[in-house]
């Protein structure tokens, strides 16, 4: 300020002027420093937040496969053609100028005017792409305009899920087109359909209404969620970590710049203890049933509890969740009969009938007063109190061996008897029988079994008469029965039945890692005698193998197969007359037990006729794999 | 600036005898000002293209080698022949500022008069004869000064202009005329005393205006102002003007009225705070480019803004700089004149500078209320840089004339 030196000898007035000026000067330079260096990280972000929109970008999920690789959920490509809406403003623009021109609007027009040029733009071009794919239609206005008012900095998708031909057309005669292009979307698909359907689950489309992790977006990519089955249970390893990229836009909307902060994690893979070929067969042999029968099967590797197949019929394929279902197939997969949605392996509980007498035998051989030599003559019926209960047996003369195979009810009821509930408790416990396996989460059913409060309360002699032959105060699922007899099967040792062996993550570029969920988890050991497991498996081969056996029907040649048929009460009546839920328990082979099979048929004819020729052609399979194959781990 | 003080007054001495420092800092914005409309226009997205004669950018280095021609040509005829032909400008300014009402309005304001290429804007070139007129007027002696007749006098010839320019209406340029006026009488004069009362008188009034606009319902304000301009009062007191008693759909279009009104403010504040200290680079700031900033003023009255967010903290210093060269050369051209009228004249000058640059760039930073005022030589708009150019040639020619007696 090399003016107010001079300023003294001339005029106080202009000094004041210079020093107003000089103050003026240094307010704004104050504000200027307030506002860009003091404030700036303010008003940065206040940039930002105006001009960066989140975007969720969605990770591939992992794969399902089998023990063996086979694929049982995976993901496919979707083609869809897309419009990237910043190319076309200069082509609104252009449109709109020329309509402006034909004749004068009133202001109030004008909007209405800009998004009809808006459509006209976009529609000439989807005109384009539906000749070219050769899928002719009418761009839907209202749903363009609801892109560009609330997501233009995204493309548009025009035509989607094309086919392999319409691809192809549009790769080959597309390109001309100006600022479209395709865009691919992996999509959940089952390849073998209705394979273990229940068991795998599905996923349906959710898109997050609520910010997780407090991190808000704005627009999140079409996501898949897991609902059921193995899709849910381990739907956080399959579902991959999402990946967050943000969109700069300017004050229209349109994209300028992307910005991609985190890359999506692919999801985990997901390998089961299942046998993809012994499922399918298992699924065959059920389903090959006439009349078609509600039923299920599980099939059990004894030597660790790895559940090997697990099929509930009626079935339903996946595939059908991943769009909309209409409200008539929503419905026939809820109809009350036949539930095709209910996984019977796990989700629903029967009496067991006959079969239960392995554990009552269990209690018996074990309890020293018994001896399975002894001969018991049977009338064909048993009386207790005033109640008498049939016996499909017939009367005669039976030791263990024969009742067993005949499934007398009167020889196990008289036995039974003798050990007493507290002892079948006990043993029913040691089969966990009454509590969930913790297999499938959300889709098990406990069963029932009694309890000691039930016990000690009173127990008539009725209810242990009833429970000898599997009736009465006792429900159990097919995956229970099969934990049993695995047990039985390889000498003792309960297996917590297990599904998933390990889940794998494996990246192009990362090489892989996977994590083994826990092998041979023993549950529990059975307190039983080489002697008293000997006896049962006699007795169980002489069910399927013994002439009068019940199971004979479940005969494979060349392989030793021990077996228990069960034809239990159900108490509900249809038609005047009882309807029987028929079991048929197995395991072989006998010398050197490796599969346990359990089948159930609601509403059969006998275990040993309904359920033990479904079980035969299982184990052929198995015993005709096993012999090809290297033997499974 | 030893040149400068050369005493032979010669016309081949004419070139080292000018005040370099006022022309060089006004070419420098001339520069900065082109450089930055570039990157105001250039991002526009445009259907047709345009030649590079109507570029915006290229327009201004017409009106400003236009200017700078005015410039020397008028700083060469002795100020005081200008003097005398200073009634005769003002009333052709005055007869200017009557045509507009003839004309269209545009977008509802009636300030320019269309001469064919360009839009003549005579509320600038009322301003330089209004300070050319006081200044002549003014120069008279030190008793007349005291005369409260005469200092009546110099406030009608200031309010004709003052009122004829509000009407049209152009808040911002005709209060700009009043720290001009009062800044000149101060200098010439004037008693104390006397400027004190009006002034107090003045900013009395004014300050019961705002509250009667801000406050007061609309049937009692006693002074209409257009709804553009009592939204912009709004918006700088912070006041959405819903009363205490305003139902809920009241209340909320006042807001939804108030944010339309202060987004200007508001993302010209964002653009100015996100620049930071060195800025986002020319052509780079995202309020600029991707249209944050409004388009049709990011050019002209928040040209600032393009610049502080693009340039910084130390692009807002370096005009801050070049325009104190100006301001404060005006204060020494003032100090250095051989007469009062020249210095009179400088001081003019000098706060016809401050005022445009206090308030526009206040207005960047919400520190002034938004009124249409250019920043100069900055903001696009021929009229303005012919103006502010035509200052610094009055400027240069009482320098250069500074000792001739």
């Amino acid at each position: 300020m090399y003016a107010t030196s001079t300023l003294e000898k001339t005029d106080s007035r202009l000094r004041w002027i210079g020093l107003f000026f000089a103050l003026g000067f240094l307010i704004l330079l104050g504000g200027l420093w307030f506002v860009q260096v003091v404030s700036f990280e303010k008003y940065e972000r206040f940039r930002e937040v105006q001009s960066s929109r989140t975007i969720r970008e969605t990770p591939v999920r992992g794969k399902i496969l089998d023990r063996h690789g086979v694929v049982l959920a995976e993901n496919r490509p979707v083609y869809s053609v897309v419009l990237f809406m910043e190319n076309l403003r200069s082509g609104f623009q252009s449109t709109y100028k020329q309509m402006r021109s034909r004749r004068s609007y009133s202001r109030s027009e004008l909007p209405e005017l800009q998004s009809l040029c808006r459509y006209l733009v976009a529609s000439n071009i989807f005109t384009q792409v539906a000749t070219v794919v050769r899928r002719p239609g009418v761009l839907d206005r209202e749903r363009f305009e609801r892109h560009y008012s609330q997501k233009l900095y995204v493309p548009f998708t025009l035509v989607s899920d094309l086919t392999e031909e319409e691809r192809a057309r549009f790769v080959g005669r597309g390109s001309h087109i100006p600022s479209v292009d395709l865009d691919c979307q992996s999509l959940r698909s089952y390849p073998q359909e209705n394979l273990a359907a229940h068991l795998l689950g599905y996923v349906r489309r959710s898109d997050p209404e609520f910010p997780e992790d407090g991190f808000r977006f704005h627009y999140h990519q079409p996501e898949y969620r897991g609902k059921k089955g193995i899709e849910l249970i381990h739907d956080q390893e399959l579902r991959g970590e999402p990946g967050i990229k943000s969109v700069l836009i300017n004050n229209l909307m349109y994209r300028q710049e992307e910005h991609v902060w985190l890359y999506p994690v692919p999801g985990e893979d997901i390998y089961l203890t299942l046998d993809a070929g012994i499922q399918r067969n298992v699924e065959q042999a059920l389903g090959r049933m006439r009349p078609v029968k509600r039923s299920a099967a599980v099939v059990m590797d004894v030597r660790n509890g790895n559940v090997l197949a697990m099929a509930s019929l009626p079935a339903y394929d996946p595939n059908e969740f991943i769009d909309r279902l209409s409200p008539e197939r929503w419905e026939s997969l809820n109809d009350e009969e036949w539930r095709p949605l209910l996984n019977r392996a796990t989700n629903a509980k029967y009496p067991p009938g006959s079969i239960f007498k392995i554990v009552v035998a269990l209690a018996m051989l074990e309890d020293g007063r018994f001896d399975p030599e002894e001969p018991y003559l049977s009338l064909g019926h048993i009386q207790l109190g005033n109640r008498r209960i049939n016996d499909t047996a017939g009367p005669g003369r039976f030791d263990f061996r024969r009742a067993f195979a005949k499934s007398s009810n009167s020889y196990f009821i008289e036995h039974g008897l003798t050990v007493g509930i507290d002892s079948l408790k006990r043993w029913g416990d040691r089969f966990y029988l009454g509590r969930r396996t913790g297999l499938l989460p959300y889709q098990e059913l406990a069963g029932n079994y009694p309890t000691w409060p039930q016990i000690r309360e009173g127990w008539p002699r009725g209810e242990t008469a009833n429970l000898c032959i599997g009736q009465g105060r006792i429900a159990v699922t097919p995956l229970q029965m099969a934990v049993m007899t695995a047990a039985v099967a390889n000498g003792g040792t309960v297996y917590r039945p297990r599904i998933v062996d390990r889940a794998q993550f494996s990246l192009a570029v990362s090489g892989s890692r996977e994590r083994v969920f826990e092998e041979n988890r023993v549950w529990g050991r059975l307190p039983v005698s080489r002697e008293t497991i000997r006896t049962i498996h006699e007795a169980m081969l002489e069910d399927v193998e013994g002439l009068e056996g019940t199971g004979r029907r479940a005969q494979v040649v060349g392989l030793a197969i021990g077996g228990k048929t069960g034809t239990a009460q159900s108490g509900v009546f249809l038609d005047g007359r009882e309807i029987k839920h028929t079991w048929f328990v197995s395991f072989a082979p006998v010398g050197n037990p490796r599969y346990a099979v359990v089948v159930l048929v609601e509403d059969g004819i006998s275990g040993g006729i309904s359920c033990a020729p479904v079980s035969q052609e299982i184990h052929r399979y198995l015993h005709r794999s096993s012999l090809a194959s290297v033997p499974n781990r | 600036m030893e040149v400068s003080n050369s005493r032979s007054p010669s016309w081949f001495g004419i070139f080292g005898r000018l005040e370099w420092s006022l022309l060089l800092a006004s070419v420098g914005l001339v520069l900065i000002g082109a450089a930055f409309i570039y990157s105001a226009t250039s991002s526009r997205l445009s259907i047709e293209a345009t030649s590079w004669f109507q570029e915006r950018y290229v327009n201004q280095f017409l009106a400003a080698g236009l200017g700078l021609v005015l410039a020397v040509v008028i700083s060469l005829i002795d100020y005081r022949i200008i003097a005398r032909w200073s009634m005769a400008l003002y009333w052709l300014a005055i007869g200017c500022l009557l045509l507009v009402f003839a004309m269209e309005p545009v977008a509802g304001v009636q300030r320019w008069i269309p001469l064919g290429v360009i839009n003549f804007q005579p509320s600038e070139f009322a301003k330089l004869a209004l300070i050319l007129l006081l200044a002549h007027f003014l120069c008279r002696s030190g008793l007349d000064l005291r005369d409260p007749v005469v200092f009546v006098k110099a406030l009608g010839l200031m309010l004709l202009p003052f009122a004829l320019i509000l009407i049209e209406p152009d808040l911002g340029s005709a209060v700009v005329l009043l720290p001009i006026s009062f800044a000149m009488m101060f200098v010439a004069g004037i008693p104390r005393r006397n400027l004190l009362r009006v002034i107090g008188v003045g900013a009395l009034l004014l300050g019961l205006t705002i509250v009667d606009i801000l406050f007061a319902p609309e049937n009692l304000q006693l002074i209409r102002l257009k709804d553009h301009q009592q939204y912009r009062l709004r918006v700088y007191f912070g006041f959405d003007g819903a009363g205490a008693d305003a139902t809920p759909e009241e209340r909320r279009r006042a807001e939804r009225d108030f944010r339309k009104w202060s987004y200007n403010v508001d993302q010209a504040l964002i653009s100015v705070g996100s620049g930071g200290l060195t800025g986002k680079g020319w052509r780079q700031g995202t309020q600029n480019v991707w249209g944050y900033l409004p388009r049709g003023v990011a050019h002209n009255d928040f040209i600032f803004s393009v610049i502080a967010e693009e340039k910084g903290f130390l692009g807002s210093l370096v005009v801050l700089v070049l325009y104190g060269i100006v301001i404060f050369g005006g204060i020494r051209v003032a100090v250095e004149a051989r007469d009062p009228l020249g210095k009179v004249i400088a001081v003019g000058v000098a706060t016809f500078w401050f005022s445009h640059i206090f308030i526009n760039i206040g207005m960047n930073i919400k520190l002034m209320p938004v009124t249409g005022l250019p920043l100069p030589l900055l903001s696009d708009g021929g009229s303005s840089v012919l103006c502010f150019l035509l200052s610094i040639g009055l400027l240069e020619n009482i320098y250069l004339h500074r000792r001739s007696y």
